[in-house]
């Protein structure tokens, strides 16, 4: 009997909370605008619609327990059933746990860094828009050198990194300080993220790293504050303060923007 | 032996109380130090406080500490063969300086590890007020929070965290579980546990040197290059991870070889399980950790190039979470294994899937050496990913099996809803949050988008708070009337369980979102898109804190207040229920010779000791 | 010990004992495999050719020495003889002032920068296991003063043995420390 009702009702819930979830898919990771971040929303998820009911049993079980076995006096006398093993529910709890935990392994993480590896790969990454990140303390630099752009301000002087949408973007992402006065390799690990696209790489003094990111949407700060080159990795008091405007704009808008630049540098003159 | 030295008055000596004169000899040793350095450090110019000093001068403090506190007379005049004159009290004075009786020692732990508790959480509390509003106001500087992080981590984790169940309950607990009389090493175990005041005040004065940003982590290079004041937690780290091997060291021997007749391995309590496999991984880490601290401090004093762009800047993140990511399960192993002590007890019903808790536990214990590089999905290469991603994914099937003991002994029983029994209910249902989104944390995509972020401080909190503080209450509750000898009152006990489960909740949860929302870490000052959120987690916190003080009261009241308790209230069946409340020095009147199992209820049962009427002491 | 403790629990006690101390050498071993690890992945094998080899091996002849004596000390008080047994702890003593004096010569020539990779670690390992030294040596002489004032025979020499067995463990560990960063 206990069991029938405690089914029941986790069958019920489980299907609520799908049934729930569905209506949130969408924004479950709020705001993603990458082709990674995508991926990253996808396993996001994947690992809900299957983690739900187990969870639910869990939590279900607890309230359940609490509510239909509790005890009605507090004096000492034994439970009315004992027992010590059910081959059945042991069975079907330890396959389950590594049948899930395999499945995850498989999908979303395998399959995704196959995909993520395979973004990654050189053959597929050879007319991309290079941008070359820098972090100091504290500071975001941004430079373009297929366009001889060495550092890209905005009007109001702080440093804003533009990419176009739908164009795939290799960011070398180091660590160094060029502003340093006797020591410019004098560096401490930063994180480069940026919220809106789903992913953050580690920047390490020392170590050139690149990131593979196609922006799938045209957005900036001032539409969405996730839209924000963010520092993620302590790096000392200016650490909450280490980010930039960022800007996701059309082909057009972005050749424009660059020649702004560049007349800005004195690369070309008007 | 010294102890009985006091039992004739006409022999007693006055001493200054011990605690003042470790202070006093502390304060000796580091001014008469750090002048021999200063004065001797071949450079010129330098202040007469300096790093060098500060560092050499520290390790003589410590050492003047501990042998004013009572290891003067209680291990270095009996390491060279001389009978000291002043012997070990026997009041309440005990509990104030070097003692040997592991009761004495497991309360010393667990007053140290509250008092630290309340102080480290008193700074997160500040946090929280800070990150109630969007630009900086309470805090002056950026640093300054930062730093505050750092102490609370630090604190939390090798004065609280790693401490409370196995320092504290377990040196109390397990002697009396295995049917001991003593621990192996009394005396290495009364010394160790002083070194856990000298941690904590190190770390808390920390910015007295400078205020250090790295956060409990102290990664490289930011460590080397921050203020001062990072000496300070290399060293109360230092101080604090050697008073937990020597637990462990202790624990461990002691587990070995004082069982009581007939308690066979098949037949140990499942918290002596637990306490054996954390203190095996302490015995591992805890060295590894010290060491790497040792070189990161040497990096910077003299200074070294290891970890900087000259070295290896990743090479200290991962000597780093080798030992982070086991620290993690050293703090919940225990919590595990105390769940399913009590639920038995509390159910008065056999524990159900007893050796698939145990194996649970173990392998556990073998895998947390092999997953730690999910820490640094954001800065490792491909290839390495996937290995650490799949032992990630599959260190969720052991921690299961304690769940899946949990639920089949509660299944059809008649559970005594007291207040450890639902803080144990409470203690599951939270650690299944955080394990749940660990489960997102071990998946890349979804890791290298929340990494760094709120998040992660919601998932950690979840499992430590969630699976060890409220198991350390519930643990509290259910031996207090074991250590005390009275009983605490089930309304306050119950209200403020709630209480401090909706607080929790409602802060932690929302903490969650935040972070999915693109909140980083480490910032006193945050968009302010992110601050209604915010606002609500700090109420929530505040709340929360309120109630970890209220219970905390509610405690010292039942203990010293509260109404006289049976020896066995509850109808436990392991050992510590078998002697009288609370124990007398020697714990039992006899050995107790076991014969039955400790987790089988029903009817018929007998009690699991033959000889359990001659126990107590009459 | 209570007085009515039984011989049996006196020998599980020393057993516990020797195991627990095993156990406590068993992982100060860490630290070195610790050490070992970041060596490798800062210089792989690379030893600077200024280092003074056999300034090594000289020190590494002492260190073995001084294993001798102590062995020969553990030896003689198992045999009941207290006298030979503080002689040769003494002399063990000596050898490893001695080796520590050696040491201290050897890193006073600064034949390899402190600041690079090998000059890093080649101060640090040597650095730690001579902190382990200068323990040991306290060890000795707190034993050697200890065997004088309380009964020391062939049945209650835990405190000997212990020493030994420590000074054993540190030997080795300079031992393998020297080899390796002045010859491997």
């Amino acid at each position: 009997m206990d069991l029938v009702i405690f089914g029941v009702v986790w069958i019920i819930l489980s299907v609520l909370a799908e049934w729930g979830f569905n209506h949130i898919r969408a924004n479950t990771m709020y705001y993603l605008i990458s082709n990674e971040g995508t991926i990253a929303h996808h396993a996001f998820n994947f690992l809900t619609t299957v983690l739900t009911p187990i969870f639910l049993f869990v939590i279900w079980y607890l309230i359940f327990a609490a509510i239909r076995f509790h005890a009605k006096s507090p004096d000492a006398k034994p439970s009315p059933r004992q027992s010590t093993k059910n081959g059945l529910f042991t069975t079907v709890w330890i396959t389950g746990a590594i049948v899930v935990n395999v499945l995850f392994w498989l999908h979303p993480t395998a399959a995704d860094m196959e995909q993520i590896f395979a973004s990654q790969l050189p053959s597929k990454n050879r007319h991309d828009l290079i941008v070359d990140v820098t972090a100091r303390q504290w500071e975001w630099i941004f430079s373009y050198p297929q366009y001889h752009l060495t550092q890209t301000v905005n009007a109001a002087g702080q440093d804003e990194l533009v990419i176009p949408v739908h164009r795939k973007v290799e960011f070398r992402l180091r660590s160094y300080d060029p502003f340093h006065t006797y020591d410019i390799e004098a560096g401490v690990i930063h994180s480069f993220w940026i919220p809106a696209f789903g992913l953050k790489e580690d920047v390490i003094p020392g170590e050139t790293r690149y990131e593979y990111i196609v922006a799938t949407h045209t957005a900036s700060y001032y539409t969405n504050p996730e839209v924000r080159v963010q520092c993620a990795e302590v790096c000392g008091p200016g650490h909450p303060w280490m980010e930039a405007p960022l800007k996701i704009v059309t082909a057009r808008q972005f050749k424009a923007w660059i020649r702004h630049q560049q007349l800005l540098e004195h690369v070309v003159s008007t | 032996m010294a102890h009985q030295v006091l039992a004739s008055p006409s022999m007693k000596v006055r001493v200054m109380p011990p605690m003042l004169r470790g202070f006093l000899w502390a304060g000796i040793a580091f001014l008469l130090t750090n002048s021999l350095v200063a004065s001797i450090r071949p450079d010129v110019g330098h202040p007469f406080v300096n790093e060098v000093s500060i560092t050499i001068g520290w390790v003589a403090a410590l050492t003047g500490w501990l042998l004013g506190v009572g290891a003067y007379e209680g291990v270095v005049l009996p390491l060279f063969g001389v009978t000291p004159r002043i012997g070990q009290a026997t009041d309440w004075r005990r509990y104030f300086a070097f003692a040997t009786d592991h009761k004495v020692v497991g309360i010393q732990y667990l007053a140290s590890s509250a008092a630290a508790f309340i102080l480290a959480g008193s700074i997160a509390m500040a946090m929280r007020i800070e990150l109630a509003s969007p630009t900086i106001y309470f805090f002056h500087y950026s640093d300054q929070y930062l730093a505050a992080v750092g102490v609370h981590g630090t604190i939390m984790m090798f004065a609280v965290a790693t401490v409370a169940l196995v320092g504290g309950m377990g040196n109390y607990m397990v002697p009396l579980m295995i049917g001991a009389k003593n621990t192996v090493f009394p005396r290495l175990s009364g010394l160790g546990h002083w070194l856990i005041p000298a941690g904590v005040l190190t770390v808390a004065m920390s910015p007295l040197l400078g205020y250090w940003t790295t956060g409990w982590r102290g990664y490289e290079p930011l460590g080397s290059q921050d203020p001062s004041g990072i000496i300070f937690y290399y060293l109360g780290v230092a101080a604090m991870a050697l008073s937990s091997t020597i637990v462990s060291l202790n624990m461990v021997t002691t587990i070995v070889f004082n069982r009581a007749p007939g308690l066979t391995w098949p037949r140990l309590p499942m918290y002596v399980w637990g306490v054996l496999t954390v203190s095996i991984l302490n015995l591992i880490w805890l060295p590894e950790i010290q060491m790497t601290f040792i070189l990161e401090l040497l990096d910077r004093l003299v200074p070294l190039n290891l970890f900087n762009a000259a070295g290896q800047p990743l090479a200290e993140l991962e000597l780093f979470w080798l030992f982070g990511h086991p620290e993690v399960y050293i703090i919940v192993v225990p919590g595990f294994a105390l769940w399913n002590e009590i639920i038995p007890v509390m159910a008065q019903k056999s524990l159900f899937g007893r050796s698939w808790a145990v194996i649970g536990l173990i392998f556990v214990m073998m895998l947390s050496g092999m997953v730690w590089a999910h820490h640094m999905f954001t800065n490792m290469r491909n290839s390495e990913i996937l290995p650490f991603a799949f032992f990630t994914e599959m260190i969720s099937i052991p921690t299961g099996f304690g769940y899946m003991a949990a639920i089949g002994t509660l299944w059809q029983s008649r559970y005594r809803l007291t207040t450890p029994g639902l803080l144990v209910l409470m203690s599951m249902f939270n650690f299944l949050l955080g394990g749940i989104s660990g489960v997102y944390l071990a998946d890349p995509p979804v890791n290298l988008q929340v990494h760094d972020t709120m998040f992660i401080v919601a998932h950690f909190h979840y499992t430590i708070i969630g699976g060890m503080i409220f198991t350390w209450i519930a643990a509290t509750y259910y031996w207090l009337p074991k250590i005390s000898g009275r009983l605490y009152s089930e309304f306050w006990g119950k209200f403020l369980s709630i209480w401090i489960f909706i607080a929790f909740n409602t802060a932690f949860s929302t903490m969650f979102l935040v972070g999915l929302e693109g909140m980083n870490r480490w910032v006193p000052a945050y968009p302010p898109y992110l601050h209604p959120l915010n606002l609500v987690i700090s109420l929530a916190a505040w709340a929360l804190g309120t109630g970890f003080v209220l219970h905390a009261v509610h405690i010292v009241w039942a203990w010293r207040k509260g109404p006289p308790a049976p020896d066995n209230p509850w109808n436990g069946r392991t050992l510590e229920w078998l002697t009288s409340s609370p124990p007398p020095p020697n714990n039992f009147a006899e050995v107790p010779i076991i014969d039955e199992s400790f987790y089988v209820y029903g009817d018929a049962v007998k009690p699991a000791a033959r000889n359990w009427d001659r126990l107590k002491p009459s | 010990m209570p007085p009515e403790t039984s011989a049996l629990d006196t020998q599980r006690h020393g057993a516990a004992l020797r195991w627990g101390f095993r156990l406590f050498l068993g992982i100060q071993l860490i630290p070195f495999i610790v050490l070992f690890t970041l060596r490798y992945e800062l210089d792989g094998y690379y030893v600077a050719p200024t280092v003074n080899q056999w300034l090594g091996v000289a020190e590494n002849i002492l260190m073995l020495a001084s294993l001798v004596t102590v062995w020969q000390g553990l030896t003689a008080i198992r045999e009941n003889d207290r006298e030979t047994m503080q002689r040769r702890l003494k002399w063990t003593s000596a050898l490893g002032a001695l080796y520590l004096a050696l040491l201290i010569y050897d890193w006073s020539q600064r034949v390899v920068p402190v600041g690079t990779r090998f000059g890093g670690m080649f101060y640090t390992t040597i650095g730690v296991s001579a902190f382990y030294t200068a323990a040991g040596l306290f060890v000795l002489v707190a034993t050697v003063v200890r065997t004088g004032r309380v009964v020391t025979d062939a049945q209650n020499h835990w405190d000997v043995e212990a020493a030994a067995w420590y000074w054993v463990f540190q030997g080795a560990i300079a031992v393998l420390m020297n080899l390796y960063l002045h010859w491997i």
